[in-house]
């Protein structure tokens, strides 16, 4: 895989017509995110969150939808706060705020997929960070939720490319990355790297978008343990329903993945993870991310598939 | 906490006043001691058989029945009554259709390219605890179907055992009714199903491929002559083992298997804590334990 995207694609990254704008709220967001629980003050975030009154709105539908089954209804941002807990709305509002980063008509992929990947692979992420005692799991979170960005890069700056790639990807059952690489050139890493650079997001968080599916390559460019646990959750998510929205021949041995062996020398909690178990419970995760990404985009179609046919299946 | 835990806490019992932490550790126990993982979408499942195992035992709470399944005496034959309750009658064709797809889309791929250089181009498959037989013919019409479309000229010889010699008789008549038929794809089923009544019957072709035999996975002897294999598949048949016949038999699956090979299990069993000598892979949906070729062991620095 080449290092460089070249100059020209750069250019076209750099002057979209459309380019996804970063969510004004998303930067202080993170701010508050990123600084230890007993620092951060409820009213800072809900005064931030209140600047923006369909994000509010949307964060307290979710809070009070069944999925978080409280007995009393939020019938505003602090009391929703006041009854999840601030970290959890902060989630919501992360989650919210990502999902904006583009119009659901300018998709290729399906958005349900590519959003329930994002939140699952966001949540997988943190999940094993905190299970190795990852002094980071917050940051991990926010790296996961915005992994693939250079998808929807490229399918704005490159709409015919990318469909190409994605449908050869579709039929070929092959990772999106290796697709892209063929029909493109380059990967959604990439292009996702290079809006990461546009949008001054944290080192960690580029890192993870550049590197996630080239770790081996990465070596010298940091201590990359963000992109190695959201290159791992990214495979989980994937052998487990929550991949890009069709049926990919994976193979996983995770024994072999680059980002299991750069965690192994640092992180000792890693060895004693029962992979087995931890692979069942990102399934049953499955049911709580889609719940969550229909609450974010309600009426969106869902993804199916199905065994009923008489064909030889493929 | 669990991975969407910072999403919902509503948990696997939701509102249900019946159910408390006992039926989450009653799933932790059953993974510890059977090695099976119960999904949370299973919950009201294990509660529903708890509940049958807590009327026989004449017990009121959760709790109760928890205590019996750990402290008392005879917990171990209890938790094997629970285990029959979860495991029965839930065999069928088909059963995973994960382990037949990551047998089609991939482990074939990779054995038949590993075998290639060799004069004769044969899998060596077995089924171990094959029962009643819809695992074995799930695996002959899939090896069959894979073998006619994509990889010309090789065979497979499909070796099936069990101890029960009932099961075995009535795998050897290799009839089902519509219930074991119920996740068998429209594909395989009108190419590799006859009428037979009321029932369907496996066609002679695959009968031919399959040979049934009676074993015992602790006849330690005879587990010595199951050589060769490239594919082992045991399917929901360790979980009544106690540890030390699993690990037994784990071994001579290992021993058993030739380098590059995979052995199956059912799609909610783990060897963790076990078995520690595979290498855990994962397909979509099932993960499979592969015995490393030489070629694929980690290369040695000078």
């Amino acid at each position: 895989m080449s290092m460089n995207v070249s100059e020209d694609v750069v250019n076209r990254i750099k002057n979209m017509e459309t380019l996804p704008t970063m969510p004004t709220l998303l930067q202080p967001l993170l701010n508050c995110i990123r600084r230890p629980a007993e620092e951060v003050d409820m009213d800072e975030v809900v005064k931030l969150a209140e600047q923006d009154e369909s994000i509010a709105a949307q964060c307290v539908r979710v809070a009070n939808s069944p999925l978080f089954a409280r007995s009393r209804a939020a019938a505003n941002l602090r009391e929703a706060v006041l009854s999840l807990g601030l970290r959890r709305v902060e989630d919501i509002l992360l989650s919210i705020c990502v999902s904006k980063l583009l119009p659901r008509e300018r998709y290729v992929v399906d958005p349900m997929a590519f959003w329930r990947h994002s939140l699952g692979c966001a949540l997988v992420a943190r999940k094993l960070a905190e299970m190795i005692r990852f002094d980071d799991p917050e940051g991990v979170y926010l790296a996961g939720l915005l992994h693939d960005i250079g998808i929807l890069v490229n399918a704005i700056a490159f709409p015919k490319e990318f469909e190409v790639a994605l449908e050869e990807a579709v039929v070929q059952h092959l990772p999106l990355d290796t697709a892209e690489q063929t029909v493109l050139g380059f990967t959604h890493a990439e292009s996702g790297a290079i809006l990461a650079e546009m949008w001054r997001l944290p080192p960690h968080c580029y890192e993870a978008i550049r590197f996630h599916h080239d770790l081996s390559n990465a070596a010298a460019e940091g201590p990359l343990a963000h992109a190695a646990l959201v290159s791992l959750a990214d495979l989980f998510c994937r052998v487990r329903d929550m991949g890009y929205g069709y049926p990919e021949f994976l193979r996983v041995d995770f024994a072999e993945h680059p980002g299991w062996n750069l965690l192994l020398g640092r992180y000792a909690e890693l060895e004693r993870i029962d992979l087995v178990r931890f692979t069942f419970e990102v399934s049953d995760a499955v049911a709580e991310v889609s719940a969550v990404v229909n609450l974010i985009f309600p009426g969106a179609s869902r993804m199916n598939g199905s065994n009923g046919e008489s064909k030889r299946p493929n | 906490m669990t991975i969407a835990g910072s999403l919902s806490e509503a948990g696997a019992c939701g509102a249900d006043p019946r159910c408390d932490i006992s039926l989450t550790k009653i799933r932790d126990l059953i993974y510890k001691v059977a090695g099976i993982y119960l999904p949370e979408e299973k919950s009201s499942f294990v509660q529903e058989k708890a509940l049958k195992r807590m009327g026989v035992r004449d017990l009121a709470s959760l709790a109760d029945y928890l205590d019996l399944l750990t402290i008392k005496p005879d917990r171990d034959a209890e938790l094997r009554e629970l285990l029959n309750e979860i495991t029965d009658g839930d065999t069928c064709l088909f059963r995973s259709m994960a382990q037949a797809d990551a047998l089609r889309n991939s482990v074939l791929e990779e054995l038949t390219q590993v075998k290639s250089h060799m004069m004769q181009r044969k899998l060596r498959v077995w089924c171990a605890g094959c029962s009643t037989g819809e695992e074995a013919y799930t695996l002959a019409m899939v090896l069959m179907d894979e073998m006619s479309a994509k990889y010309a000229g090789w065979r497979f010889d499909l070796m099936a055992t069990d101890m029960n010699e009932r099961a075995l008789a009535v795998a050897q008549e290799g009839t089902y009714g519509e219930e074991s038929l119920r996740k068998t794809p429209a594909y395989f089923r009108e190419r590799y199903f006859q009428d037979a009544g009321v029932r369907m019957a496996v066609k002679p072709e695959v009968k031919a491929c399959v040979s049934f035999s009676r074993l015992n996975l602790a006849d330690e002897s005879k587990m010595l002559f199951m050589k060769g294999m490239n594919i082992i598949s045991c399917c929901n048949v360790l979980i009544l083992f106690d540890a030390e016949s699993k690990r037994r038999a784990l071994q001579h699956f290992y021993s058993n298997l030739l380098p590059g090979g995979y052995l199956f299990l059912g799609e909610s069993e783990s060897l963790y804590g076990i078995a520690n000598q595979f290498r855990l892979v994962h397909f979509p949906q099932i993960t499979a334990y592969f015995k490393p070729s030489l070629s694929r062991l980690p290369a040695v620095k000078p």
